[in-house]
């Protein structure tokens, strides 16, 4: 039969084949040697910078969604804080990644919601409240309830309608009523409110 | 006359906080979160692993596995935790994926006589899956003599690898194995019982692995197909990610991934691309 | 023009039949209100939709499942709306259906690049319930308003 036992031996051998010679760098024209110089860097705290750059700088994906596992990885203030940073980039794949990564690490990102609530760019605030959405919303109700008192951008708005919805909190109703006072031309918001108005009573 | 306890006697319950500190070691070092909504099903099994190590107190027995040199209670553990029910040609439209399409594209790429194909489960429980894997293949893949294939099969749990080296189930888990193939590879041992004939069961190479180490995962390369179905429900979305990525690593470019029927790969990571074919939709690792 | 695929019974294997729909629109977001919001006005207006929380999901699903429509939004995770489109167009079997992309963003720039990644129609955000059936309804072919 073609079936044939594997050895260990066979597999570890295979592995080292592309050791051999040549080195994994960050700059190697070799997409899986640049990941393989990424993964090196996973656990080592003082390699947030250098992390942060191969994302920026790199446009290969196997070798970012390495550097951003190691990031989510590293677990770190300075480690979110990086990251952080990359919610403003316009390259929506780096926003995005930026996102799932900050996620990751709830408890360093939940200190950055404040910061980046009061970002210039409503994209990044729909981000930051897309992120509190994805932590426990024990450490972001208040957060929440406080942009959703003060925030003007009909789009944040409506990402803050669906994360109130879910807050578990009964002051998100008076905050939820000003959203909608906030916009009388657009159904949308109206729609975004009622549904959370449903989710909360459902709580 | 006394009304034993339904539990049996006195045996040491765990608290509510015990669970929760458990969870989280068990979790860190196998990557596995267990849901909280199945108390039941962790304080029964977490009871029996301290009752049979006699420790007096929940962190009296934390300590143990966390200490133990050489992890045996570690591993008892695993063991308890994690739950085996399998049959033969479980979802099998994937074998005939991989039996009608998967294979002939990477034997494509392939020197007949030269290369090999490596296929991996993970996790293969009591061997049901790689066993399903291998006949497929010698039934269906008309090329199968043309190439040597290596059918990798791993699993946290050593007492499921013990069984799957064994190869003996019962009826239950051939009811979809027709009559002829059973047959040709497995042996009757008496009422209702079967083993798998040697040279099948010789033919697997059965390993021991926590897909949560890097270094135990590093030791997977070359691989062109991994099935793993139903292993990653059990992981946290950043553990999940984790596996992808080690998996990625594993396959040869253009090697193939198929996971559980439930599980969809759009939700873990976008480091795969997906391809359909008539029979299932599996992840592809790109060709560059 | 082309018969919308539901109506010519086109169909992939393992679909599940659908009770007769004017045509059937994928919708591409990760919020779950606009999902919501759009699902309910496509569907009273005669629409079978299905959704998907990003665009690797999305495109699991065009790849099962022959859709007439994608209304895309930008950013998602895993895969945001721009590569899925230019994953959609780089698939002879997807690119000739068409796609409207939604999203928050009005600079040109983000226009220009929707259009580039292989859009049809660009509608911002937040949706505006009359402009959005209208556009459905001329991408998919089914109504002249």
């Amino acid at each position: 039969m073609g079936l044939l036992k594997a050895r260990d031996s066979a597999i570890a051998r295979a592995a080292d084949v592309a050791a051999e010679g040549d080195l994994p760098r960050l700059d190697h024209p070799d997409a899986p040697m640049r990941r393989r110089a990424v993964q090196a860097l996973s656990g080592d705290p003082a390699s947030v910078d250098t992390l942060i750059a191969v994302i920026r700088d790199d446009a290969d994906n196997m070798v970012r969604q390495a550097a951003f596992v190691a990031l989510a990885g590293l677990n770190t203030g300075p480690a979110a804080q990086g990251v952080a940073a990359l919610l403003s980039e316009a390259d929506p794949a780096l926003r995005n990644g930026a996102l799932e990564t900050l996620a990751a690490m709830p408890e360093h990102a939940a200190p950055l919601l404040e910061p980046l609530g009061r970002h210039d760019d409503p994209d990044v605030r729909i981000f930051a409240v897309l992120l509190a959405g994805e932590l426990d919303y024990a450490a972001t109700a208040d957060w929440l309830l406080d942009l959703g008192a003060r925030e003007r951008d009909a789009n944040v708005c409506s990402n803050l309608a669906e994360a109130l919805g879910g807050c578990g909190r009964g002051e998100a109703v008076a905050v939820l009523d000003t959203i909608r006072a906030r916009f009388p031309e657009e159904p949308f918001l109206a729609f975004a409110v009622d549904t959370a108005l449903q989710r909360l009573a459902e709580d | 006359m006394a009304v034993p306890n339904p539990a049996g006697d006195t045996r040491l319950r765990v608290t509510a906080e015990d669970v929760t500190a458990f969870c989280d070691f068990f979790y860190k070092k196998t990557g596995i979160s267990m849901d909280a909504g199945r108390r039941y099903f962790i304080d029964r099994r977490l009871e029996d692993r301290i009752a049979a190590n006699e420790c007096r107190t929940f962190r009296e027995y934390l300590s143990l596995v966390k200490f133990q040199p050489a992890g045996a209670e570690m591993q008892a553990l695993i063991n308890e935790m994690t739950v085996n029910e399998t049959y033969f040609f479980r979802e099998d439209y994937q074998f005939t994926c991989l039996t009608r399409r998967m294979l002939d594209e990477i034997a494509a790429r392939k020197e007949p006589g030269l290369d090999r194909i490596r296929i991996w489960s993970i996790p293969c429980s009591t061997g049901e899956e790689p066993y399903s894997i291998a006949i497929s293949i010698l039934e269906d893949w008309p090329r199968a003599s043309e190439f040597d294939i290596e059918i990798i099969a791993s699993d946290i749990d050593t007492r499921a690898l013990a069984r799957a080296r064994q190869g003996i189930y019962q009826a239950r888990a051939l009811h979809r194995v027709p009559p002829r193939i059973r047959d040709n590879y497995f042996r009757p041992l008496g009422k209702d019982s079967w083993q798998v004939v040697e040279d099948l069961r010789e033919s697997i190479d059965f390993s021991l692995i926590n897909v949560s180490s890097p270094t135990q995962m590093a030791r997977m390369r070359n691989i062109d197909v991994i099935f793993c179905r139903n292993l990653l429900i059990y992981f946290d979305d950043l553990s999940r990610r984790q596996t992808a990525e080690h998996f990625f690593d594993a396959l040869n470019p253009g090697g193939f991934v198929a996971l559980g029927h439930s599980e969809s790969m759009s939700r873990i990571s976008n480091i795969f691309v997906p391809r359909k074919f008539p029979e299932a939709l599996v992840h592809q690792r790109p060709f560059s | 023009m082309t018969q919308p695929a539901i109506l010519s019974e086109r169909r992939v294997d393992g679909e599940t039949p659908e009770p007769a729909a004017l045509a059937r629109v994928l919708i591409v977001d990760d919020t779950l209100t606009i999902r919501l919001y759009c699902s309910q006005l496509l569907k009273r207006a005669g629409f079978a939709v299905h959704e998907a929380i990003n665009g690797l999901e999305g495109l699991e699903q065009a790849l099962q499942l022959r859709f007439d429509l994608f209304v895309v939004d930008i950013n998602m995770q895993k895969m945001d709306g721009y590569a899925f489109l230019a994953e959609v167009r780089r698939n002879p079997d997807l690119k000739a259906i068409p796609a409207v992309m939604l999203s928050t963003e009005q600079g040109r720039e983000d226009i220009h690049r929707a259009y580039q990644s292989g859009a049809n129609f660009y509608l911002t955000k937040p949706i505006d319930p009359v402009r959005f059936l209208a556009t459905v309804n001329l991408m998919t072919g089914v109504a002249c308003p």
